[in-house]
């Protein structure tokens, strides 16, 4: 297993970045579509040029075929000329393995990712969840000593994207590995660590517990499906900046920056005068934006968000004022700098 | 989409213009000695000359065409424009000229000297090099275009699996360029059978070394006209043949 | 379009061909008052006949000729094919005799030329005579046999019992004169009167060339617009006047 660290510097793309990976960790980086995160991994795979990267110590070779670092592309890149078992036994014959080893490797592969009696397929003929299997195995059989997976889940119906999903846990584990996505999901059920990129740059990054459940900043408690109430201290409680006191379990002493991030999901929202139950602590705040999230809406406030039933969502607009309701007890987190 | 109602005689005096010459030829055509002339010894000489040298042409204007068409797509902005354009210029240039240049370049007083150009001079290879120089373009073109059409990302990724340069140009873009190259091939492989002031200025004409078809065709109005316009059916049969070949509708199979 | 256009619009394309060839109508064509005379002429005959038609013009006030050069088979098969001259000036009878059925009256004998040898400057192969020519390592050129030079260069090297070992076999003396200028042929063998006209280029003289002559016959044709004019002109080139000029040029009398 191999460590892994890299600094991507392409200013072309507006990326800057450190990244780093323990031997056989994997490091979810999460950020939003075209904060860089594919330029990143393509440095590291070195096609294209701007990253320094040694592995295990050593500085990683210059060009691409030799640093035997695997790059699953969100296109898949499948060769159409080529079988299904040829494309995945590429990286064997590169390597100057027999060609009835490499495709009795491929094979092998190919049973490891689910797609056994597929060899003779041409790639077109495949459905997309088999085609980025295929493209798994195609990079896992060239035996990389880091594996690079960017964006493996996008593009996929449903059915193919949970089954692909399962694949990739499953062969995660013991590699070392960089995957990137834009999806909270795919960190939590991924990530040993977490790191979040925004505009090109690593804005938070740690083991994936402390980064994904006490993000540090909006946007990465946004990346992490989380709100982040923001506030100080005072006797057991986190005061906001508009006065409201909210009761915390934990954090830092009375005066100290500190945090909770919560579910979208466990914040309620209520309009006008409207009654409103004790149970929670009510922020008033004014609608800044809405966002369709899948089956509701995203009610994002200037101080809070709520996601809520589009029935309940049809009837705010911009600026309109409205109460959001947060659950006492929530555990807060200190914030420090 | 057919455009508007006017253009349809445009259209027909466009096609009786390229149609006409063609059925004046073949109304000229000696029927009843058509078979005789067309496999006479000298026009089966010509004909066979013809073919060889312009598949011999065909074979080089892959070779060079293809690594070329590369060049110029790794060339950038300004450059690759006016590159691009020496390189076409053999299409557009009249025929008499390119035979001029071959001549200043690879004749016996031509820039690579006496002992390259007095042994290339009056040669079948002479022929081959007229022919190739008027054949590259489409093959140029064709690898250019197809490249201009593919991100390179494949071949990226081909790198990553530890393919080395060649074998990422043998196994991965040059399948996908097949179809390009069967094009450019086949384009450049007419061009060639159908090559004449080039190779007439810079080879010259001897029966079975360099009277390739066309000249034979030349010499033939002299003392058979008939005959000459036997042996230009074949050669315009070849043409259609070749030219529906390389422009058949391909079916998409990216 | 209609079956009377046709010949029309061949008439429209030989007059443009024609206008194309000759500087000197350009200026005169334009008034009403000018009689236009229409001479096809063969391509040796291209710079002498402009000093003879100035004469003829001057003697004939109100009058332009218009002269296109070219070989005289292809503008034997042009007349054939109904292009619209008023005279034929052919570079052998043979040619001549092709259109027999179009001419008015029988031609004229006005001028003969023989051939001789044409070295680049300098004579680098030091080629003496004919004999050389049957030397594979002098690099000769000469006329096609199917065409006028190239029968007068076979019946002359028969006649010194020398077997020509050409390295080309040119469609025509221009062609020859060509190979010879850039140096690509050690030796060419060509008319007197084309190595006069010809700059880079020596003429190493045939004993007994004259042995073997290329007679040039004028004739008016049948369809001329002004018989009359077309017959005074070929009267006139057979006149001491334009004997004079063509002698100047290097032809002999007949």
């Amino acid at each position: 297993m191999t460590a892994l660290a890299a600094d991507v510097r392409v200013p072309a793309r507006g990326v800057d970045a450190s990244l780093e990976v323990a031997p056989g960790r994997t490091l979810v980086l999460l950020g939003p579509n075209g904060s860089g995160k594919s330029t990143a991994l393509e440095a590291v795979a070195g096609i294209v040029p701007g990253a320094a990267v040694t592995l295990d110590g050593a500085a990683a070779p210059r060009a691409a075929r030799d640093r035997r670092i695997g790059l699953l592309s969100q296109d898949d890149a499948l060769f159409p000329a080529m079988s299904v078992r040829d494309n995945v036994a590429f990286g064997p014959r590169s390597r100057g393995v027999a060609r009835a080893e490499a495709r009795a490797e491929a094979d092998a592969w190919l049973a490891r990712v689910g797609l056994s009696g597929l060899g003779d397929r041409r790639p077109r003929e495949l459905s997309g969840g088999q085609a980025r299997r295929v493209a798994i195995a195609r990079a896992l059989a060239a035996r990389p000593r880091v594996l690079l997976l960017d964006e493996p889940f996008a593009g996929l119906d449903v059915g193919a994207a949970s089954t692909v999903r399962g694949l990739v846990a499953g062969l995660l584990s013991g590699v070392t590995a960089i995957v990137t996505t834009h999806d909270a999901l795919d960190a939590h059920a991924l990530a040993d660590d977490v790191a979040v990129m925004e505009a090109g740059r690593i804005v938070e990054a740690g083991p994936a517990a402390e980064v994904l459940a006490r993000p540090r900043t909006a946007f990465a408690a946004r990346m992490a499906a989380r709100v982040l109430l923001e506030g100080t201290m005072r006797g057991g409680a986190l005061e906001l900046s508009g006065g409201t006191r909210v009761p915390v379990t934990g954090g830092p002493g009375a005066g100290a920056r500190a945090a909770i991030a919560l579910r979208p999901a466990a914040v309620t929202v209520s309009l006008g005068d409207a009654p409103r139950s004790p149970a929670l602590v009510w922020i008033a705040d004014e609608v800044a934006g809405l966002e369709p999230r899948g089956d509701e809406v995203r009610v994002q406030g200037t101080v809070c968000a709520a996601d809520v039933d589009p029935a309940v969502a049809g009837a705010l607009a911009a600026r309109a004022p409205v109460w959001f309701g947060v659950p006492r007890g929530e555990a807060a987190y200190a914030l420090t700098g | 989409m057919t455009g508007p109602r006017w253009l349809a005689p445009l259209a027909a005096l466009g096609g009786l213009l390229v149609a006409l010459p063609l059925v004046g030829l073949i109304a000229r055509v000696p029927w009843s000695r058509f078979v005789a002339l067309v496999t006479s010894e000298d026009a089966l000489t010509a004909l066979g000359l013809s073919l060889r040298t312009s598949l011999a042409a065909t074979v080089l204007t892959v070779t060079l065409g293809v690594p070329l068409g590369f060049a110029l797509r790794a060339l950038t902005g300004a450059l690759r424009g006016v590159v691009r354009a020496l390189v076409l210029a053999p299409l557009v240039l009249p025929p008499v000229v390119g035979g001029l240049a071959l001549l200043y370049a690879f004749g016996r007083r031509g820039l690579l000297g006496e002992t390259v150009g007095g042994s290339l001079a009056f040669t079948t290879a002479a022929v081959v090099i007229a022919q190739t120089f008027v054949a590259m373009p489409f093959m140029v073109v064709s690898v250019e275009s197809a490249l201009a059409a593919t991100t390179g990302r494949r071949e990226a990724i081909a790198a990553t699996l530890g393919a080395s340069p060649t074998r990422v140009l043998a196994r991965v873009t040059l399948p996908t360029l097949a179809p390009a190259l069967a094009t450019g091939a086949v384009l450049a492989f007419a061009r060639a059978l159908g090559e004449f002031g080039a190779t007439l200025t810079f080879a010259g004409s001897l029966a079975g070394v360099t009277r390739t078809a066309p000249l034979d065709i030349y010499l033939l109005r002299e003392t058979d006209p008939e005959a000459a316009a036997a042996l230009s059916l074949v050669l315009v049969a070849v043409a259609i043949g070749v030219v529906a070949l390389a422009y058949r509708p391909v079916r998409s199979a990216s | 379009m209609t079956r009377r256009a046709l010949p029309t619009l061949a008439a429209a394309v030989a007059v443009l061909a024609a206008a194309g060839c000759t500087a000197s109508s350009a200026d005169g064509a334009a008034s009403p008052s000018t009689e236009q005379l229409t001479v096809f002429a063969a391509a040796s005959l291209t710079d002498v006949l402009d000093a003879i038609d100035a004469r003829f013009e001057a003697e004939h006030p109100g009058v332009t000729v218009v002269a296109a050069f070219a070989g005289s088979s292809d503008l034997a098969s042009q007349i054939r094919e109904g292009a619209p001259a008023d005279v034929f000036l052919s570079a052998d009878e043979a040619q001549m005799d092709t259109i027999a059925d179009t001419l008015d009256g029988d031609p004229v004998l006005f001028a003969t030329n023989t051939l001789t040898i044409a070295v680049p400057e300098g004579n680098p192969a030091d080629v003496t005579g004919l004999a050389d020519l049957a030397d594979p390592s002098v690099v000769s050129v000469v006329c096609a046999p199917q065409v006028p030079c190239g029968a007068a260069a076979e019946r002359l090297a028969a006649l010194d019992g020398v077997t020509l070992a050409p390295a080309s076999e040119e469609q025509n003396v221009t062609d020859v004169l060509g190979k010879v200028a850039a140096g690509q042929a050690d030796a060419g063998l060509v008319y007197v009167t084309d190595v006069a006209r010809a700059s880079g280029i020596e003429a190493v003289p045939i004993d007994g060339a004259d042995r073997v002559a290329n007679r040039y016959p004028a004739a008016a044709l049948a369809d001329a617009a002004d018989p009359d004019l077309a017959a005074a002109y070929v009267a006139f080139l057979a006149g001491d006047e334009a004997r004079g000029i063509l002698a100047d040029a290097g032809f002999a009398a007949p």
